[in-house]
């Protein structure tokens, strides 16, 4: 396989600009050189799509390589060997008709192999599907390119398999959501759970990650930086199980289970895992042991009674015999976090379309995102009404605490509507936000965290762990005997909370991604025009002939003391500097994210390429038609992420332009001190 | 991950960049607001009236989702997307005529190379709106435009040829969507299928099968009935029917019945001729906001005295 694939390769070189630059992206991206993670890989294994018998390793390469897994029950005896024909292999190859058409000419194969929707041109994802496993058994594994291993030798690279369906075995579930901003709040999040576990000396078992995996639009390159990269260290051990949040679904369609989020996750279909075959990746059923869990796409799916994800889910809960059901997807039934469950339809109609059928199914849990809260409910059922209301809903009004005030109860077994807990866990790593008190909720925290899930015979126990490894919340529901069940007709209700407006300007706007590359330093010298305006746009494009502009070091400014080119002259004279600088990228395909750095006084409009992609403090119009100039003093750096800067960053050359404004011509003082950066 | 036609990746490669470009992450209202105030600084493009229409609908504030859609059409026209969900939004402010003119122009325009998309999107609305031999022949064009091998609309198509009374084909399509997909909601309509044509006894090799493995019984139940009728073997249809009944009294909710439960149980009064019971969960479930996609079968029970009708 790796000749012709490597003459494939070859052949694509040109049209992908793969080869060096892509090679020097590497070499030149501190954050893969210095973390001991293995930088022969695009994208490092993970494991998916476990069974009792059977497990899926995935990872990626740029360019093609001889694809081995070598695998045993003990980490010196990797005793079983899979090779590529055993392997699912997709190849991203670019969009470029005459690469392509030259392709189809020397190397059809390659052409035939199934494509990664949108992936950088030039990658491979090797999917190893191990079969004729123990189940319930540690396996160790090591990546190989022909006689080279890629992986380290390290016993965190190991899996281990679903117990037998049916088979009573204490599971522990991780879950969290709305996490993938790629930000030092995801990564404390995930520390603080992997911390916990270690000195609980219980890992987890698998991870359900209820959507918002990838801000901001589940791009290939957001999904690398801001969901693999982060979670590497659990994902090449531990199964994630996702449900497609509205971020995903900016890329990727559930109509058709197409898109990065699908090229990511290999997900039943067939009830591969146990459950009932939905014939579609958006949603999804499977079992550990005598847990039963139950995926929707509450994003971009019909979810009326009558569409086929609804019918699939009452057909699935009724073959179901496990003890548990747990069901989770993004769009919360209840919530006043970031969003309103009484206004926003998606949120309604899962409550009214699809409570009823997972109620009347005997669920247990239902986890899920979108609103930037944590939300933990009473033991409920039947809330169907919008607004939602407490009266006659409740079961159990007391905190579920084993603790305090015991846990909550319910029959052995599967009984239909005898009480959920609804858990809202969209408080992964973005912005949080509250907006008023759902009067279901039981407890209510505006902290960054993730929840563990723990599950031993007829006992559950929940566990809300914030950012800092402190336990926020615990609660417990048993199962066991015959409970009958009554509804409250006055039960406890949460404290009344004042609505304020958005908590927040953009999400994650104020911080900058954890790992980046400079593209313009602090202190970089600029082309800079500076008492005299200039006409129309055409100087913020790349290539424009800055003839008669000068050069100066940033910051440019007067009456700070870090200005490095003093405009001594600007006041009571003119009110506006433009600025240019270039920069390269090598493959902007690869990017992530693209950011300004900036201290200012007073405002600002900075474009790319041409193109504005921010805009503070300067109310309409720009250069010397701006309007509306708002003070501001320059007291910090701010972070402003680039809009749209996918549509307008290029292979190459690049060109960053700034305008920065005075409030007023006699203003005492003017600043401006960027630097630019990229998440690749 | 299911490989998928070339030809319908690039369809879609090109509906995802036409995609929302999200905004930050918050509320619906924040997002128009932010979308609002974009459109303001950069003027009126398809793409943002799109993406803020995308948010309207999310909130169901369907007019205003309207009003953007048509005008990113107008500074778009052959925005396929946007065509479609246009159509949807119109529907679903309850002018069918103005939705199928929409979307009738919209494969008018698109001339010969019409997207499945678009002829999709008219079919369900023609079958919602009771039109089944218009719908029928948009989800043929859609299928002939590359449609890949999905659940939908298999289950879309069987469910017109089932009102138009081609239950053989339906069989046939949904067979073959059940063996491309595995789709179990596909074996259900299928196995219906295969009893709405009367091929009882491949039927009910299935449905046994079933009923070996499923914990809740009563919708298997109701199928052996109806093959147990068309075999001729009333009493025992009576007894299938009879338990399916207990079994769906004992899952239902008073308060907040689950309303394809009352469906089934309808059906089961109705196989018994007990049609004054079916005529009342009928109307039950019509007063839940039950669909009539999910009544038919009811319905068509309600006035048959066929085999596989009512219990005699």
């Amino acid at each position: 396989m790796k000749s012709w694939l490597s003459h494939s390769l070859l052949a694509l070189a040109g049209a992908c600009a793969l080869s060096s630059s892509a090679q020097t992206r590497l070499q030149t991206n501190p954050h893969l050189a210095a973390d001991g993670r293995s930088n022969q890989f695009a994208r490092a294994p993970y494991v998916q799509l476990a069974t009792p018998t059977s497990m899926v390793v995935v990872w990626r390469a740029e360019g093609a390589m001889t694809p081995l897994i070598h695998f045993g029950r003990s980490v010196a005896n990797l005793d079983r060997v899979l090779g590529s024909t055993s392997m699912v292999t997709r190849v991203a190859l670019g969009t470029n008709k005459v690469a392509l058409a030259k392709l189809a000419e020397t190397d059809p194969d390659l052409l035939r192999l199934p494509r990664l929707h949108s992936a950088p041109a030039g990658l491979y994802q090797y999917e190893a599907h191990l079969l004729g496993l123990l189940p319930n058994t540690r396996y160790y594994y090591a990546i190989y390119d022909g006689e080279h291993r890629l992986t380290e030798p390290d016993v965190s690279y190991f899996f281990v398999t679903q117990p037998v369906r049916g088979q009573s075995k204490p599971a522990r579930i991780w879950v969290v959501g709305d996490s993938g901003t790629g930000r030092e709040t995801e990564y404390t999040v995930h520390s603080a759970m992997a911390n916990y576990v270690l000195k609980d000396r219980h890992p987890i078992d698998f991870y359900i990650h209820v959507g918002d995996m990838a801000y901001l639009r589940g791009r290939d390159v957001e999904f690398q930086s801001r969901f693999f990269e982060a979670y590497e260290p659990t994902l090449r051990n531990t199964v994630c199980w996702p449900a497609m949040g509205n971020h995903e679904g900016g890329t990727s369609k559930g109509t058709n289970g197409i898109g990065p989020y699908f090229d990511a996750y290999v997900l039943p279909t067939r009830a591969e895992a146990g459950g009932l075959a939905s014939g579609t990746e958006a949603y999804y059923s499977f079992d550990y042991g005598r847990i039963h869990l139950i995926c929707l796409d509450s994003h971009d799916l019909d979810r009326k009674p009558t569409g086929i994800m609804a019918r699939w889910l009452k057909m699935d809960l009724e073959r179901t015999k496990a003890d548990w059901v747990i069901a989770y997807f993004h769009h919360p039934p209840y919530t006043k976090g970031t969003h309103n469950s009484d206004r926003e339809k998606q949120l309604i109609e899962m409550r009214t379309h699809m409570m009823p059928i997972l109620e009347s199914g005997g669920v247990d849990l239902v986890l899920t995102g979108h609103s930037h809260i944590y939300e933990r409910s009473m033991l409920m059922d039947g809330a169907y009404a919008t607004p939602t209301v407490a009266e006659g809903v409740i079961y159990d009004d007391r905190e579920g605490d084993p603790k305090k005030d015991g846990p909550y109860r319910k029959s052995a077994g599967i009984t239909p509507n005898s009480g959920a807990i609804q858990i809202v866990a969209g408080h992964g790593g973005t912005t949080l936000g509250r907006k008023g008190t759902m009067p279901v909720m039981r407890k209510i925290v505006v902290e960054h965290g993730s929840c563990l899930i723990d599950i031993s015979g007829d006992t559950l126990h929940g566990t809300m762990i914030n950012k800092f490894g402190e336990v926020r919340d615990e609660f417990g529901l048993v199962k066991r005997g015959k409970v009958r069940q009554q509804r409250l007709i006055n039960p406890w209700q949460p404290a009344p909370w004042k609505p304020s407006k958005y908590a927040g300007d953009d999400a994650f706007s104020g911080e900058p991604p954890e790992d980046f590359l400079t593209a313009i330093p602090k202190f970089s010298e600029w082309t800079y025009m500076a008492g005299r305006d200039v006409a129309g746009l055409r100087w913020t494009e790349l290539d424009f002939p800055a003839l008669g502009w000068n050069k100066g070091q940033a910051p440019f400014g007067y009456e700070y003391k870090e200005a490095r080119t003093v405009l001594a002259d600007m006041r009571n004279h003119y009110q506006r500097v433009y600025m240019l600088h270039e920069f390269e990228v090598e493959q902007a395909d690869y990017i992530a994210e693209v950011g300004l750095m900036i201290n200012y006084d007073d405002a600002f409009i900075a474009y790319l390429n041409g193109k504005e992609v921010v805009r503070k403090g300067v109310g309409k119009g720009a250069g010397k038609d701006a309007q509306q100039i708002k003070s501001h003093d320059a007291t910090k750096y701010s972070y402003y992420p680039l809009k749209d800067f996918e549509k307008y960053l290029r292979t190459g050359k690049n060109v960053l332009a700034i305008e920065g404004h005075n409030a007023a011509i006699d203003s005492h003082d003017f600043l401006i001190d960027p630097y630019l950066i990229i998440e690749d | 991950m299911t490989p998928v036609a070339l030809s319908l990746r690039c369809a879609l490669v090109l509906a995802c960049f036409s995609a929302p470009s999200l905004l930050a992450h918050d509320s619906p209202e924040h997002v128009v607001e932010l979308l609002s105030a974009r459109i303001r600084e950069r003027g009126k493009t398809a793409e943002l009236l799109w993406q803020r229409a995308t948010e309207q609908r999310a909130l169901n504030h369907l007019a205003a989702a309207a009003a953007d859609l048509r005008e990113a059409i107008s500074l778009q026209p052959a925005f396929i997307v946007a065509q479609a969900d246009l159509g949807r939004v119109e529907f679903q402010l309850g002018d069918t005529p103005r939705a199928l003119q929409t979307l009738t122009r919209a494969i008018s325009d698109a001339g010969a190379a019409a997207p499945g998309l678009l002829h999709l999107a008219r079919a369900e609305i023609r079958n919602a709106a009771g039109d089944f031999k218009g719908a029928l022949a948009d989800v043929e064009k859609a299928v002939e435009a590359g449609l890949p091998p999905d659940p939908d609309w298999y289950l879309l198509r069987s469910q017109i040829q089932l009102r138009l009374g081609r239950s053989l084909e339906a069989a046939a399509g949904l067979k073959e969507g059940l063996d491309r997909t595995g789709c179990a909601v596909l074996e259900a309509d299928w196995i219906d299928a295969l009893l709405d044509s009367r091929q009882a006894e491949p039927a009910l090799t299935r449905i046994e099968a079933q009923l070996a493995e499923t914990r809740c019984r009563s919708s298997w139940l109701i199928r052996r009935a109806r093959a147990r009728l068309l075999l001729g073997k009333a009493t025992q249809a009576r007894g299938d029917l009879h338990a399916a009944i207990s079994e769906i009294n004992g899952r239902l909710s008073p308060a907040h019945p689950d309303v394809s439960l009352l469906v089934d149980r309808g059906v089961a009064h109705a196989l018994l001729g007990d049609l004054p019971t079916a005529q009342r969960e009928l109307d039950a479930v019509r007063k839940a906001g039950g669909e009539r996609q999910s009544t038919w079968r009811l319905e068509a029970l309600l006035g048959s005295s066929k085999p596989g009708g009512p219990v005699p």
